[in-house]
C-alpha cells in the first residue's frame, strides 16, 4: 500500500544521501508558538533536496490543531540571578512560587520523546504505510538552533543525536550559532562533541563531502532565498485532520493541508543600514549592512504555490527592513492584489501580518505602501516605539534614525490607511528592562503610546550576543556568573544592575510594570479601552486623584 | 411603595391541575451575571403544587444554560430596538428564543399529550415586562383556555401597568403573596439538572437541602437573600456554622456570596465564618447611607475580608469585589472616579453597580416627571441609566466610568494592580501623570 501523501512527495531522489532536520524543543518560561515555524531550516530542506538528498523532518514545536504547544515542568527560576531549581525539589516543599520566581517548562517534545522519534526513524514501522515505514538512518542531521538562550535543548538534541546515530554527521546552524559560535562549541565540547566551525558559504562549497560535525554560521547562500519545503510536514507524525472515527478520515489522509502548518513565513529582504544597540542583526549578518532583497516573482510564486498545494491563508513577513528598498513591498503588494491565480482566490481572505514591526521612518513616509498593505490583507500593523525619550533612544540606545515625529507620522498614515486604533489595529513596541533604565521613561512612552494608538506591546530586552549593548555589559555579566540561559529578557537580567542605581526597584516592580503595559490593552468597552493618559473627563479625575493622594502620602516634585 | 393592586384576596393555587412554569427570556442591554438566573420562585411554587396540590407540573426555562454551559444572547428584534442605543449598546435578547418556545408548546399535546390547564410565567423585575407580555400572546396563541398568570416582581411594582399591557393573564400574582420557604425546590423539573442551586437563606430546612444537594454532586450555591446576613437572620447563621464545623463533610463546596452582603453586618468574624462555611467568592455591597463615601469604613471592612481569608480576584478561590452604584440622581463624576480608585485599592476589584429607581419611591417620580415620553417600565432598567438625566453626568462619561472599571479590573497573573499604593512602580505612575509626561515636545533638532 502506498503512504497516501507519499504520492505528493513521489518526486524525492531514492539514491541520494539522508539528511534528518530537526528543529529543537524549547526551554523557558514563556512560548508563543505563533509564527515560531523554523523557516532557517525549512529553506535549508528545499536547499538539500534541490541538490538530490533525501529529507524527513523532526520538529518538536509542531503546534497541535489549536495552534498550541504542549509544555512540562522542568525547573524553577529566580529573576536577575542564575539561581535554578528542579521543579521535583520545589514541588516536594510545597509552597507557592516567591514573586520573583518562575516555572521554567520544557516546550514541545521532551528529550525522550525526541529519543523516540529518532530511534523509531531509524527502524521498520510495520504498522505504518510501507513505503513510510523504510528505515530512515540519515547520513546527517541538521539542527536549527534560534535564541542565543535557548542554547540547552540545542546541546541536548545534539548530544542524543550523537548518541542514537553516531556515524551521522552533524551541522548545527542559525541564530544562535552565528552569533555565539564559540559558545556552542565550548558546551558541545563540555560534553564530549568535538565540532569545527565553518561560515555558511564554505559549507555550501563543500556540502557532502565533509566529515566532521559543523558549526555552521551565518547564511547558506544557496538557502536563503529558498522555499521552505513544506513537504517535509508530509509524514504521519504531523497529521492533524479529522481522526479515524471521522466519516472524512480517508479522504482526509490525502490532503496535505492536513499535515502542514496554517501558516507560512516569508523573508524577502535581509540586512539593515543601522546599528541600534539592541540589535543584533548586523553580527548576524556578519557585518554585512548592504540590505539584499529577494526577487519579487519569487516571492509570489512562492506565495501561490504554498496557497495552492498547502491550503494557506496566513503569511508572516519576517524582515530585517523590508520598507528599505521604495517599491519593493509596493511590488509584492501589488503582485498579490493583482495576480491571475491569487486574487480570485485569496484577495480578502489572505491574512498578512508583520511581527516584527514596520520601521517608522520609513513607514511615516510610504503612505501609498500602507495603503496598499491594508488592501492586500494586512489588519494589523506594529510599529517600534520603544521610548519617546531621545537621550534614551539616541543617547543610549543609537537609534538616532528614529523619532517619535516619525512615529506620530507613521500612526498617521496607518488611521489613513484604514488601520483602526484601539482594538490592536496599530501597536506600539515598547522596550523594558534595559540597562541603566529609568522607569519612569517607560512609564511615559507606555503612555504616550495607549494615547496615541491604544496597543502597546511590551518587549522585554535581552543581551543578545553580537548587540552594542552585549558587549558593553560583557563585565557584568561575567560578575554575575551569567551564562546565556540567564540573558533570556524574561528573567530579567539587568535587574541587579538597575538595583545598584535605585537600591528600592524589585523584580515584582518590573513584573508589575510589564503587567501595567499589559492592562492598557483592557478589554474594550464601547470600542475603545480605558486610556489613562487620555483626555476624557474621567481620564482627568483619575490622574488627579492619583496625584493628590500620592502627594498626600509623599512629597512629588 | 404602591400597593399590590386592587386584589386584596389571597391568590388560589389550583389543585390537581397540569401547570406548566416559564421563566421568561430577558430583553434588555447587560446582563452581567446572566449565568446565575435560575427561577427559585417557580422551583418553589413547584413544590408546592406537586406536593400539597397534587398538581402535574412542568417546566420551560428560557435561561436554562445551553449544551456549551452558556446562555445565549443575541440582538432583540427590530421592533424593540427604541432606535438610541445606551452606552453604545443596542437591546439584547438574553435566553433561548420564541421559536423554541413555541415548537414546546406545540409538542406538549402532540408529543406528551398534555395540555396546561395553567401557566405561570414570573418575573425577577418591572423592567424585562415586555418579554413577558410577547410570551401571553403565544401562550394564548397556543391554549385559547389555559388560565395565564403573571407572577414575580412585576405586578408587584407595576400591577397597573401589568393589568394594561398583559391583556391575555387572568391573573396576576404579585411576589411575597405566597409564603413558599417551607417548600422543596423542583429542580427534578429540569431534563439536565442544573450546575449549580440558587437556595433561599430563610428555608427551615436549608441545611437539610445542601445536604440533599451535597450528595447528589452538586457544588455551588448561591444566595439571592438581601440582606444575606443580618441579625434578623441567626437561622442562616446557625447553618453556616454548622457547614463551617462539618469538618471535610463539605469540603468541596462552593458557596458563591454575590449579593447581600452589607458592611454594617461584616466583621472579621463573620469572613471568617463564611469562608469556614464554604463561601468562595465575596462581593461586598455599599455602605447603605451612601451620601457621604466612608473610606475609613471601607478601610475597616477590606482589613476584616483580608484578615477573614479573602482577596484577589479568582471567583473559585476567595475572590473578592465591592459593588459601587452609579447612575444616582446626585452623581458626581469626581467623586464617582474617587470612589472606584479607592474601592479598587482596598478591594482589588470594583463593579459598577448601575442605579435603578424603585417604583413609588421618591426618585422614580422624580424621573417619571422629567421624562419627555410617556413612561414605561424598560425605562427604569438599570442599564439605561435612567436616574442620569437627573445629575447632569452624561452618557460618555458613565461609558469611559465603565472603561475604566475594566482598565482597574483586568487581572495579570491573577492580580490588579493598585494605583494607589505605594509601591515604586505606583508612585512612579504618579508622577508621570503629576508631569504629564507623556505629552510630546518636539526636541529632536
Amino acid at each position: 500500500m502506498t503512504a497516501p501523501v507519499d504520492q505528493l512527495r513521489s518526486d524525492e531522489s531514492t539514491k541520494g544521501p539522508r539528511a534528518l532536520l530537526v528543529n529543537p524543543m524549547v526551554y523557558d518560561t514563556q512560548y508563543w508558538p505563533e509564527w515560531s515555524l523554523p523557516s532557517g531550516l525549512l529553506k535549508i530542506g528545499t536547499f538539500l533536496r534541490d541538490r538530490g538528498y533525501r529529507t524527513r523532518l523532526i520538529d518538536c514545536l509542531f503546534t497541535d490543531a489549536r495552534r498550541q504547544v504542549r509544555k512540562t515542568m522542568r525547573s524553577v527560576v529566580e529573576l536577575g540571578s542564575t539561581s535554578e531549581r528542579a521543579y521535583q525539589s520545589v514541588r516536594s516543599e510545597r509552597r507557592t512560587l516567591r514573586p520573583n520566581e518562575k516555572y521554567k517548562y520544557v516546550f514541545g517534545q521532551t528529550l525522550a520523546e525526541f529519543r523516540d522519534a529518532l530511534f523509531q526513524l531509524g527502524t521498520v514501522q510495520p504498522d505504518l504505510w510501507s513505503s513510510s515505514s523504510d528505515p530512515f538512518v540519515p547520513d546527517e542531521v541538521y539542527v536549527t538552533s534560534i535564541m542565543t538562550y535557548w542554547w540547552e535543548s540545542t546541546v541536548d538534541v545534539v548530544r542524543v543525536v550523537r548518541q542514537t546515530y553516531p556515524s551521522a554527521r552533524i551541522r548545527v546552524g542559525g541564530i544562535y550559532p552565528t552569533l555565539a559560535p564559540e559558545h556552542l562549541q565550548r558546551k558541545l565540547s563540555e560534553a564530549g562533541l568535538d565540532f569545527e566551525l565553518m561560515l555558511g558559504r564554505e559549507f555550501e562549497s563543500t556540502l557532502g563531502n565533509d566529515g566532521r560535525d559543523i558549526i555552521v554560521m551565518g547564511e547558506v547562500p544557496g538557502a536563503s532565498w529558498a522555499d521552505l519545503d513544506f513537504g517535509l510536514y508530509l509524514d504521519p507524525r504531523y497529521y492533524h485532520g479529522p481522526g479515524p472515527s471521522s466519516s472524512t478520515y480517508e479522504t482526509a489522509q490525502q490532503d496535505p493541508r492536513n499535515y502542514t502548518p496554517p501558516y507560512s513565513i516569508l523573508t524577502t529582504t535581509r540586512g539593515c543600514p543601522f546599528d541600534c544597540a539592541y540589535c543584533a542583526q548586523r553580527a548576524y549578518n556578519l557585518g554585512n549592512t548592504k540590505v539584499r532583497r529577494r526577487a519579487t516573482q519569487d516571492v509570489l510564486r512562492e506565495l501561490r504555490d504554498k496557497a495552492q498545494k498547502y491550503g494557506v491563508r496566513e503569511f508572516a513577513f519576517y524582515e530585517d527592513n523590508f520598507l528599505f528598498f521604495p517599491g519593493h513591498l509596493q511590488e509584492i503588494l501589488q503582485g498579490i492584489i493583482d495576480d491571475p491565480f491569487l486574487k480570485p482566490t485569496l484577495q480578502g481572505r489572505l491574512h498578512l501580518s508583520a511581527p516584527e514591526g514596520v520601521e517608522v521612518r520609513l513607514a511615516q513616509m510610504q503612505l501609498e505602501t500602507i495603503q496598499l498593505m491594508r488592501q492586500a490583507g494586512f489588519n494589523r500593523i506594529y510599529l517600534p516605539l520603544e521610548n519617546i525619550h531621545r537621550e534614551v533612544t539616541a543617547g543610549q540606545w543609537n537609534r538616532k534614525h528614529s523619532t517619535v515625529l516619525h512615529f506620530e507620522q507613521a500612526v498617521k498614515n496607518c488611521k489613513e490607511a484604514g488601520f483602526s486604533v484601539g482594538d490592536m489595529g496599530i501597536n506600539a513596541f515598547v522596550l523594558f528592562g534595559t540597562p541603566h533604565e529609568d522607569i519612569q521613561c517607560v512609564i511615559d512612552t507606555a503612555l504616550y503610546a495607549a494615547d496615541k494608538v491604544g496597543s502597546v506591546i511590551p518587549m522585554l530586552f535581552t543581551p543578545v550576543p553580537g548587540s552594542r549593548l552585549h558587549r558593553e555589559y560583557e563585565p557584568y555579566f561575567a560578575e554575575m556568573g551569567y551564562d546565556l540561559h540567564h540573558l533570556n529578557g524574561k528573567l530579567l537580567p539587568m535587574l541587579e544592575l538597575n538595583r545598584r542605581e535605585k537600591p528600592e526597584l524589585t523584580a515584582s516592580d518590573y513584573l508589575e510594570l510589564e503587567a501595567f503595559l499589559f492592562r492598557l490593552n483592557a478589554q474594550s468597552v464601547g470600542g475603545k479601552p480605558f486610556a489613562p493618559s487620555g483626555d476624557s473627563n474621567v481620564a482627568h479625575a483619575f490622574r488627579q486623584f492619583i496625584v493628590q493622594r500620592q502627594r498626600k502620602i509623599t512629597s512629588l516634585s | 411603595m404602591s400597593s399590590a393592586g386592587p386584589r386584596t384576596k389571597r391568590p388560589c393555587l389550583p389543585t390537581s391541575k397540569r401547570v406548566l412554569l416559564v421563566n421568561p427570556p430577558v430583553f434588555d442591554y447587560r446582563y452581567e451575571w446572566v449565568k446565575w438566573n435560575q427561577p427559585l420562585d417557580l422551583l418553589l411554587l413547584a413544590g408546592r403544587l406537586k406536593k400539597v396540590h397534587g398538581c402535574d407540573v412542568r417546566l420551560f426555562d428560557f435561561m436554562q444554560p445551553d449544551t456549551n454551559g452558556r446562555v445565549p444572547r443575541r440582538p432583540a428584534e427590530a421592533q424593540l430596538q427604541d432606535g438610541r442605543p445606551v452606552l453604545n449598546r443596542t437591546l439584547n435578547h438574553f435566553g433561548k428564543t420564541t421559536r423554541e418556545f413555541e415548537e414546546f408548546l406545540r409538542g406538549l399535546p402532540t408529543h406528551c399529550q398534555w395540555e396546561p390547564d395553567e401557566v405561570w410565567v414570573t418575573s425577577l423585575t418591572s423592567f424585562w415586562w415586555q418579554s413577558i407580555a410577547q410570551l401571553s400572546v403565544v401562550i394564548r396563541a397556543a391554549f385559547a383556555d389555559t388560565k395565564l398568570v403573571v407572577y414575580g416582581n412585576y405586578p408587584r411594582f407595576e400591577p397597573d401597568h401589568a393589568r394594561r399591557s398583559i391583556a391575555f393573564a387572568d391573573e396576576f400574582v404579585p411576589s411575597g403573596e405566597l409564603d413558599l420557604r417551607s417548600e422543596t425546590p423542583a429542580f427534578e423539573l429540569y431534563s439536565v439538572p442544573p450546575a449549580f442551586r440558587a437556595l433561599d437563606s430563610n428555608a427551615p430546612h436549608l441545611l437539610e437541602l445542601l445536604t440533599l444537594y451535597y450528595r447528589e454532586g452538586v457544588r455551588d450555591f448561591v444566595f439571592f437573600n438581601d440582606p444575606l446576613v443580618s441579625d434578623d437572620n441567626q437561622s442562616f447563621v446557625t447553618v453556616l456554622e454548622r457547614l463551617a464545623g462539618a469538618g471535610d463533610q463539605f469540603r468541596q463546596l462552593r458557596i458563591h456570596g454575590l449579593c447581600g452582603l452589607h458592611p454594617e453586618a461584616i466583621s472579621e468574624d463573620v469572613v471568617c465564618l463564611l469562608r469556614r462555611a464554604g463561601f468562595c467568592q465575596l462581593h461586598m455591597e455599599p455602605f447603605r447611607d451612601g451620601d457621604v463615601f466612608d473610606e475609613n469604613g471601607y478601610r475597616r471592612l477590606a482589613e476584616a475580608v483580608k484578615k477573614g481569608g479573602f482577596e484577589g480576584s479568582d471567583p473559585l478561590d476567595r475572590g473578592v469585589s465591592a459593588f459601587m452604584y452609579i447612575g444616582l440622581p446626585d452623581d458626581d463624576l469626581c467623586d464617582l472616579v474617587h470612589r472606584a480608585l479607592v474601592l479598587h485599592s482596598l478591594f482589588g476589584n470594583v463593579i459598577l453597580k448601575p442605579y435603578s429607581p424603585t417604583p413609588g419611591r421618591t426618585h422614580h417620580l422624580e424621573f417619571q416627571r422629567g421624562l419627555s415620553q410617556d413612561y414605561s417600565p424598560e425605562l427604569i432598567s438599570p442599564h439605561r441609566l435612567p436616574c442620569r438625566l437627573l445629575s447632569g453626568v452624561s452618557e460618555g462619561d458613565y461609558l469611559e466610568l465603565y472603561r475604566l472599571s475594566a482598565f482597574l479590573n483586568y487581572p495579570v497573573r491573577g492580580h490588579t494592580f493598585d494605583f494607589l499604593g505605594q509601591s515604586y512602580l505606583s508612585r512612579t505612575i504618579a508622577r508621570s501623570f503629576a508631569d504629564k509626561r507623556w505629552v510630546f515636545h518636539d526636541c529632536t533638532s
